[in-house]
C-alpha cells in the first residue's frame, strides 16, 4: 500500500527525517514508537503533505502512485488519512458542512456524483454511534472548545466518514482518559478490513493494548533503528527508550 | 484649475436648482438648503489632505464633471423591475434613479407604517429634520442638505411591530450616469415599536452609478430598529452613505454596514447615544476586489451614563483593493458605567491590497469600560492544512475559511430572511457553496 524509500525531510536547514524506510501492506496495522524529538510527528506531516516540512530525497509510492508528487488534498483524495496531534479549531465551519465538503471533493476526484443527503445523513448517524459523538457537536463549529477527548473522537468520526485506504494516527492517545481511549482503539478496530492499513504513531504502549499491531518499529534520529512483532512494544514499556539510545550509540 | 471648473460648476447648479419652480421647495427648505451649500462652498469637496479623507480618493466624484441636479424622471416609467433578480419580500420602496417610485413600490405591513416623501414630512417633522447631519464640517451632509429633492420619510408608528423588512432599493439605469444622485430620508421611530429597514443598491448593466444618500434614524424609548445596508451593486457604484442616528431610553439601534462590491465605497455612520440604557451594535463587513475602495467611517457618541456600543466590523480585501476603517468613540464627562467595544479584524489575500485601520477612543469619564483591538493578517495556515488534509482543495480551503470569517458578522442580522439570502450571496461571492454540494 505504501512504500517509503531513504526519506530525507526536515524544516528550514534542519534535517529531521534521516533515512527513513518502511513497508506498510493492506490489511496490516504497524506502530511507531519512540522518544520525543526522533522525528515521529515530521514523519507524520511529511506524509500528509504539510508543505513547512521539505523532503530532500527519497521516494514515497502510495497505491501505486508517487504520493511526493501530490499536494495535501490530493493524497487525501486518493485515500490517505492524518489523524492530528492537535486538532484545529476552525471557527464558523461546522462539523456537518465540512464533512459534507470533504465527501464532496473524494467522490468527485473518483468520478462519483454528490452523495444524496438521505445518505449521507445516515452515513454520519452511523459514524457517529461508531465514536459515541452527541450530533449536537454536528453542528458545532469544528472543534471550537470541544476537549480533548472530543477532539480525538472527532478526528476518528472524520477517519470512519472518509473511508481512507490508509490512516495515521499521530499520537491520538496523548490527553486521552482511559474511556475516551476505549471508544477511540474500538473505532480503529470496527474500520480495519483486509483492504486497509493503519499506522499508529505513540510514545507510550498504552494505546497498543486496545490496538494490537502487525509490526512495532522503534524510531530515533529520524529512522528506523529496530523492528518487531507487539512484543516489543511490551520490551519498550519495559526497559524505556534509554536502552534503543545506548544501542545505537554504540554502533 | 480643475477645481475652479468643479466650484463653477456646483455654483450654476445651485442656481439652476433654485431656480427650478418645479421643485416646489417651501421657503423654509429653501433658507436651509441656502445655509448648507454655504457650508459646502466653505468645505469643498475633501482632498486626501483632510484627516478624515486621507486614504480615500473621490476624484470619481470630485473631478468628474457630475451633475448633481436631479435625473430627468421621464426615462424611468418604462423600466422593468426584478432585472437584478432580486428575490420579492417585505415591504417595497423603489427609487429609480434617485426618484421615489410609488408605482412599484409595494407596502404589505400597512398597519403601524406611515410612508411619505420626505420633502412633504418635513414641517410635520420640524426639530428632527437636519438636526443630526452635521453641514458644518461633514461635506457631503452638506452637499445633499443643499441639493436633495427626494428621498423617503418612514414613520413606524407606536408599539408597532413590523413583521417584514421594509426595503430601500435604489435601482441605477444607464440614465443617471454622470449624474451624482442626492437622496435625502428620515426614520422615525417611535416608541415601543421593532423593525428592520434594509437599503439595496442595483446598478444596471451599461450604468455607472453615483450617490450621495444620508439618513437620519431617530430611535424613541424602548425602540428597537435594525438597519441593513446591502450594498453589492454588480456594476460600477460609487457611494456616499451617510447615516446619522439618535437613541432614546431603553433602545436598541443595530446597524449592519455590508458591502462586497462596488467601486468606491464611503460609510458615515454615527449614533448618538442621548438617554441611559440606549445599546447600539454596528456590525460591518467588506469585501473588496479589483481596485475598488471601501471606507468605514464610525462615530459613537456616549453623552449620557448607563449605555453601551458594541463594533464589529471584518474586511477581506483582495486584488488591489483598499480598506478603510475609523473608528472614533466618544466617551463625554457625564457617561459613567459607558460600556464600549470595538473590534476590527481583517484579511488581506494579496500583497498588492492594502489595509487603513484606525481606533480612535476619546475618554472624559472615568468610570468606563471600553475596548478596542484591530488586526489586520492571513488566513491561519494551520486551518488551511487541515482542511486540504481531509481532501478539500486549495482555493475550496481558501474560500471555506474566508466564508467562515465573514459569515460571523451576517450571522448577526436578526432577520431569517434576509440572513439566509446574504449567506448565500457571500458564498457565491467568495466561491463555494454549501448548498450546491
Amino acid at each position: 500500500m505504501i512504500s517509503i524509500k531513504n526519506l530525507h525531510a526536515g524544516i528550514e536547514e534542519k534535517e529531521i527525517l534521516k533515512g527513513f524506510s518502511l513497508d506498510i501492506k493492506a490489511g496490516e496495522i504497524h506502530a511507531i514508537m519512540g522518544p520525543n524529538g526522533t522525528g515521529k510527528s515530521t514523519l507524520a506531516s511529511t506524509l500528509a503533505g504539510r508543505n513547512t516540512y521539505e523532503v530532500t530525497a527519497g521516494e514515497v509510492q502510495f497505491n501505486g502512485k508517487d504520493l511526493l508528487d501530490m499536494e495535501a488534498d490530493e493524497r487525501a483524495r486518493e485515500g490517505l488519512f492524518l489523524a492530528f496531534q492537535y486538532p484545529v479549531e476552525i471557527p464558523g465551519v461546522s462539523t456537518t458542512n465540512f464533512m459534507r465538503a470533504a465527501i464532496a471533493e473524494k467522490r468527485k476526484h473518483h468520478g462519483l456524483p454528490p452523495m444524496e443527503a438521505k445518505e449521507f445523513l445516515a452515513l454520519m448517524r452511523e459514524k457517529m454511534a461508531l465514536v459515541e459523538i452527541d450530533k449536537q457537536f454536528m453542528s458545532r463549529s469544528l472543534n471550537e472548545g470541544f476537549s480533548g477527548g472530543e477532539k480525538k473522537r472527532n478526528e476518528i468520526f472524520q477517519m470512519a466518514m472518509l473511508n481512507p485506504l490508509l490512516s495515521i494516527l499521530d499520537e491520538t492517545d496523548s490527553g486521552l482518559d482511559i474511556d475516551a481511549l476505549r471508544i477511540v482503539a474500538n473505532g480503529v478496530n470496527k474500520l480495519r478490513t483486509k483492504d486497509n492499513a493503519f499506522l499508529i504513531i505513540t510514545h507510550y504502549q498504552r494505546l497498543l493494548e486496545y490496538i494490537v499491531p502487525d509490526f512495532v518499529h522503534v524510531m530515533y534520529e529520524g529512522r528506523i533503528v529496530k523492528s518487531g512483532g507487539k512484543e516489543l512494544a511490551l520490551e519498550l514499556e519495559e526497559k524505556g527508550y534509554d536502552w534503543i539510545k545506548e544501542e545505537n550509540i554504540v554502533q | 484649475m480643475n477645481k475652479d471648473i468643479v466650484e463653477s460648476s456646483i455654483d450654476n447648479d445651485f442656481e439652476t436648482f433654485q431656480a427650478n419652480d418645479a421643485l416646489a421647495f417651501s421657503d423654509a427648505l429653501m433658507q436651509v438648503k441656502r445655509a448648507a451649500f454655504a457650508d459646502f462652498t466653505t468645505l469643498n469637496f475633501p482632498s486626501t489632505k483632510n484627516e478624515e479623507w486621507r486614504f480615500t480618493p473621490i476624484l470619481a466624484i470630485s473631478k468628474g464633471a457630475l451633475s448633481v441636479l436631479p435625473v430627468a424622471i421621464s426615462a424611468n416609467a418604462a423600466l422593468k423591475l426584478n432585472a437584478a433578480g432580486k428575490e420579492e419580500f417585505g415591504n417595497k420602496i423603489i427609487f429609480i434613479n434617485g426618484h421615489y417610485s410609488a408605482s412599484k413600490s409595494n407596502i404589505v405591513d400597512e398597519k403601524g407604517i406611515k410612508i411619505s416623501k420626505v420633502i412633504d414630512s418635513i414641517e410635520s417633522q420640524e426639530g428632527k429634520f437636519n438636526t443630526l447631519s452635521d453641514n458644518h464640517s461633514e461635506p457631503f451632509s452638506a452637499l445633499n442638505t443643499a441639493f436633495f429633492n427626494d428621498g423617503i420619510c418612514i414613520e413606524i408608528l407606536k408599539n408597532a411591530s413590523i413583521e417584514h423588512p421594509i426595503i430601500i432599493e435604489n435601482i441605477f439605469t444607464s440614465t443617471a450616469n454622470k449624474h451624482f444622485i442626492q437622496q435625502r430620508n428620515m426614520i422615525i421611530a417611535e416608541a415601543g415599536t421593532k423593525a428592520s429597514i434594509v437599503f439595496e443598491y442595483t446598478v444596471q448593466a451599461n450604468a455607472t452609478a453615483y450617490m450621495n444618500i444620508l439618513s437620519e434614524c431617530f430611535v424613541a424609548e424602548n425602540a428597537h430598529i435594525e438597519l441593513l445596508h446591502d450594498i453589492q451593486p454588480n456594476h460600477p457604484l460609487h457611494l456616499i452613505n451617510n447615516t446619522f442616528a439618535a437613541q432614546k431610553k431603553d433602545s436598541t439601534f443595530t446597524c449592519h454596514s455590508i458591502a462586497t462590491d462596488g467601486t468606491l465605497i464611503r460609510n458615515n455612520l454615527s449614533v448618538r447615544l442621548e438617554e441611559k440604557n440606549a445599546i447600539c451594535y454596528l456590525n460591518g463587513l467588506y469585501i473588496a476586489t479589483d481596485n475598488h475602495l471601501i471606507d468605514n467611517h464610525l462615530a459613537v457618541h456616549h453623552l449620557v451614563p448607563n449605555c453601551q456600543s458594541h463594533q464589529l466590523y471584518k474586511g477581506v480585501l483582495k486584488d488591489k483593493s483598499t480598506g478603510v476603517f475609523n473608528g472614533k468613540i466618544f466617551v463625554h464627562k457625564d457617561a459613567q458605567k459607558t460600556n464600549a467595544y470595538q473590534s476590527n479584524k481583517n484579511l488581506v489575500l494579496s500583497d498588492t491590497a492594502v489595509m487603513h485601520t484606525k481606533p480612535q477612543l476619546e475618554i472624559f469619564a472615568d468610570d468606563v469600560k471600553c475596548s478596542h483591538g484591530a488586526t489586520v493578517g492571513q488566513l491561519d495556515e494551520n486551518a488551511k492544512f487541515y482542511l486540504m488534509a481531509r481532501g478539500i482543495s486549495q482555493e475550496h480551503a481558501t474560500a471555506l475559511l474566508t466564508y467562515a470569517f465573514a459569515s460571523e458578522v451576517t450571522e448577526k442580522i436578526s432577520n431569517t430572511e434576509i440572513k439566509k439570502r446574504l449567506n448565500t450571496q457571500l458564498q457565491t461571492k467568495l466561491g463555494y457553496s454549501f448548498e450546491a454540494l
